[in-house]
């Protein structure tokens, strides 16, 4: 939950803070909040809109939902958890199918990284490449989603 | 602004008018300015590594500081956010009757294993260390990934996995459909698909998710999965099927997408998040709504329960740890439980922390069998 809120805030301290503020919250609050669908679902809304009402607060809004795609393709969560948006979901879909045409060991990387959490020198030596190639192909692959992300967007905005 | 040209800029894609746009932005403060700069920095730094446990203690810390008056309602509350960072067992009485179990221990003690068994020649069993190369497919301990590169065929010869008390395992069809196999169940398929015909494939019993590659891929062909009487057709979603040997329903949910179930002659459609249950002694349907996160979670070893009877909760930790249960104390059969266990966890500690909440006085472990008191 820490990285979710850290994909909005992009601070890694304002964003434990923010986690722990919540958690502070429910448990005060608990008996007057109304729980329908799961606690998870409800956690992740709650942190969304106090990360979305920051990026308010220094007039910024992202209309297209990039923040939370690109949160949902690095760390896999699902993304229906937060939020039940059929045509994001759609996105996701498209995104993964595309994703599936990146070279390969680019892909590896990428699910090594994000998904595995390995080190930088971890998956130079699973992959048997140097560090630098990693490092490389690391940026290449998040500007490549990056763009794919805006253009999907844009596609279907 | 849209957060959107924060990414182009760094990208370097802005276009003329919208690099006019982000420079109006930026310099209107420097609140603006820091903001930016972190999510540049943060655009190539590796992923964050969180310490949950200080964050836990912090959370304490605070409540501990405004002196909140302790009440149980929030205790279990709370427990169950806190799921399986550490365990909170609460006295049944104080809780309405319920029963918040939560607990965590990393000791590994499950190992996954199947039994690859072909329509004929000799079986394969496919385990920890062990790398196996069939004709169509590779494996390991894990998985079975079969080539889905070969052409269809006219006719199908089937291969049987089937997956042993105690284990789960991950096999790729030669479509492309992922299926998760929970304990103690067993899948039929055919090595390779035969053309333009419906994908047919059969869940012998046990539980399954199946993660089903889109007709589109496949020039329509829809997929079909039997289950005892029960037939469940799709055309490309996410599905999961429980039909075990000790139980007389079978449960389908469904995650994503749209599919048909069928049973002798009575046939429904279910939308996301709803589930079939259909009973084979009765033959009929019943339809409700579920939490999908409850039904598909063990597909990560994990098992969420709320509001089930520790009946229940032992038959799934009998598939988990290939144990018999015997209840020595009927009357503790039928107490509900909340919470969450982890496939990690070694069978006593998880013993040993239902006992904590007071339901069962104590339990022997004999051999392949628990006792409950």
């Amino acid at each position: 939950m820490v990285l979710y809120a850290n994909s909005y805030l992009a601070d890694q301290a304002a964003s434990e803070d923010l986690i722990q503020d919540v958690f502070v919250y429910i448990w005060e609050n608990a008996e007057k909040i109304d729980i329908k669908y799961s606690i998870e679902a409800y956690l992740y809304r709650m942190v969304r809109n106090r990360c979305l009402n920051f990026l308010k607060s220094i007039r910024l809004t992202d209309s297209i939902e990039l923040i939370e795609l690109q949160h949902t393709l690095e760390t896999e969560s699902a993304a229906d958890i937060r939020i039940n948006d059929e045509r994001q979901q759609k996105m996701m879909l498209h995104i993964k199918e595309i994703m599936t045409q990146f070279p390969e060991q680019m892909l590896k990387i990428f699910e090594l990284k994000y998904l595995h959490n390995y080190k930088y020198k971890e998956i130079a030596e699973e992959l048997n490449i140097s560090i630098n190639t990693v490092k490389t192909q690391l940026k290449r692959v998040k500007s490549k989603i990056n763009r794919l992300l805006l253009f999907i967007a844009f596609l279907s905005s | 602004m849209e957060f959107k040209y924060i990414i182009k800029k760094i990208e370097g894609t802005l276009s003329e008018e919208e690099a006019l746009l982000f420079e109006s932005w930026i310099s209107a403060s420097i609140d603006h300015q820091n903001y930016f700069e972190k999510v540049r920095q943060q655009y190539n730094a590796p992923p964050l590594t969180v310490d949950a446990q200080k964050g836990w203690n912090i959370i304490a810390a605070r409540l501990e500081l405004k002196k909140i008056q302790f009440n149980y309602y929030k205790v279990g509350f709370a427990a169950s956010i806190i799921g399986l960072l550490f365990y909170v067992v609460i006295d049944q009485k104080l809780f309405f009757n319920e029963q918040v179990l939560f607990t965590e221990n990393t000791i590994q003690t499950h190992t996954n294993k199947a039994i690859l068994k072909p329509e004929t020649g000799a079986e394969y069993v496919l385990e920890k260390g062990k790398e196996i190369i069939t004709k169509n497919a590779v494996g390991n301990g894990d998985k079975l990934v079969y080539s889905n590169k070969e052409k269809p065929v006219e006719k199908e010869v089937f291969n049987y996995l089937k997956v042993p008390r105690g284990g789960q395992f991950y096999v790729e069809l030669a479509d492309g459909t992922k299926v998760w196999l929970n304990a103690d169940s067993e899948l039929k398929y055919p090595v390779r698909f035969r053309k333009n015909k419906p994908r047919e494939v059969e869940l012998l019993y046990g539980e399954a998710y199946f993660d089903v590659s889109p007709s589109e891929l496949h020039k329509g062909a829809p997929f079909v999965l039997t289950t005892k009487k029960q037939k469940v057709e799709v055309l490309g979603t996410q599905f999961n099927v429980k039909a075990y040997k000790d139980e007389s329903f079978i449960y389908t949910t469904l995650i994503e997408g749209s599919v048909d179930v069928s049973a002798n002659s009575n046939s429904t459609k279910i939308t996301p998040k709803q589930q079939t249950i259909f009973n084979q002694d009765l033959r009929v349907f019943e339809v409700k709504t579920v939490d999908v996160l409850e039904h598909v979670s063990w597909k990560k070893g994990v098992f969420n329960f709320n509001k089930v009877s520790l009946k229940e909760i032992m038959k799934v930790i009998a598939r988990w740890y290939d144990f018999e249960v015997v209840f020595e104390n009927p009357e503790i059969e039928n107490i509900k439980y909340i919470g969450s266990l982890n496939r990690k966890q070694r069978i006593e500690d998880i013993l040993n922390d239902i006992q904590k909440t007071g339901t069962i006085t104590n339990f022997k472990i004999i051999d392949k069998t628990i006792l409950l008191y």
